[in-house]
């Protein structure tokens, strides 16, 4: 291991983090209707 | 008769099986690397896959209003549409968010494990280095793995059609693609090692063919064991702890094992490169 590595280290640590917040926060970026809601589209579309 | 035990393909099994036991530290941190990456891999795209299947739902119900009444014609067209186009959009977007989590996810993990196994292959890269063009290299093998997706996707659906006309047609299309898709993940692993992508055009394809065979029945076997242990240990104890203690102590091994004798038998057919 050199010195810059333990560099990348972090920063692949940090990435990850930020992939994790991303991916347990898809509710909030791309909400979707309640159950409710889909069921009445659905309803409609037929 | 020919001394096994000199080719090549052997002589380096024999050689890794000798590393790996003098680097027991790295075989346990590249096993566990493997291991983590399956559990990171379900953490990191589960939701991301959940939110395109509900996407997916909610295009279908919009598409079947647009086209109550109608013939089912243009159906991308419509998809595309102004009522639609949002929708599609949002539907695009995620699933490409998907592509990018998935490479970050892969590149960090197989990078960080394949880097190890060049360590107890005995060659020299900084982590930084390896990382690097292991990154380099995967946009070439993500963008390969999208188009094989794209295609997968259109040559399904075509297969489809064609059955309703021609029951029981050969899906020809859909097996030379699957060959293609096997071809295509054995240069990427070729080319993890050196970190070249040209790595399998330039090996001799006999040594290809030994390695390929070689790599495939150690791995088969682990998972031939790791099966058999999950049925008996499911079907005696209502248990799949073995399984999993089987995975652990074979199956992630073996992977490493593989991985560093790909290593050392393309370090020693390239030496000269």
């Amino acid at each position: 291991m050199e010195k810059g590595d333990w560099l990348v280290i972090i920063i692949v640590i940090i990435v990850l983090v930020i992939v994790a917040i991303l991916t347990t926060s898809m509710d909030k970026l791309f909400p979707t209707p309640t159950v409710h809601e889909a069921i009445k589209q659905a309803v409609n579309a037929t | 008769m020919k001394d096994l035990s000199k080719m090549l393909v052997v002589k380096e099994l024999i050689n890794s099986l000798h590393l790996i036991k003098k680097n027991a530290f790295w075989l346990v941190i590249a096993s566990l690397t493997d291991a983590v990456f399956l559990l990171a891999y379900g953490f990191f795209t589960t939701p991301v896959s959940e939110k395109i299947v509900e996407h997916s739902v909610l295009v279908a119900n919009k598409l079947s209003e647009v086209m109550a009444g109608k013939f089912p014609t243009g159906v991308l067209f419509k998809l595309f549409g102004p009522e639609l186009r949002p929708l599609t959009f949002k539907l695009i977007l995620i699933i490409l968010l998907l592509f990018l989590v998935i490479y970050l996810v892969y590149t960090v993990f197989q990078a960080t494990s394949w880097y190890i196994a060049t360590i107890i292959a005995g060659k020299e890269y900084s982590y930084k280095q390896y990382l690097l063009g292991f990154a380099r290299l995967n946009i070439l093998w993500m963008g390969g793995y999208l188009l094989y997706k794209i295609l997968d996707v259109i040559l399904g659906l075509r297969y489809i059609i064609i059955r309703q006309i021609v029951p029981g047609a050969p899906n020809i299309a859909g097996k030379v693609l699957l060959a293609a898709f096997v071809f295509f993940i054995l240069a990427a692993l070729f080319s993890y090692p050196l970190l070249k992508a040209k790595t399998i055009f330039k090996t001799p394809w006999r040594i290809s063919l030994a390695l390929v065979i070689l790599c495939t029945s150690m791995f088969l076997a682990a998972r031939f064991i790791l099966d058999k242990t999950a049925y008996y240990g499911f079907m005696y104890y209502h248990t799949f702890t073995p399984a999993y203690v089987v995975g652990l102590l074979l199956l992630f091994p073996t992977i490493t094992l593989i991985k560093v004798y790909a290593t050392r038998v393309l370090s020693n057919v390239h030496a000269r490169d």
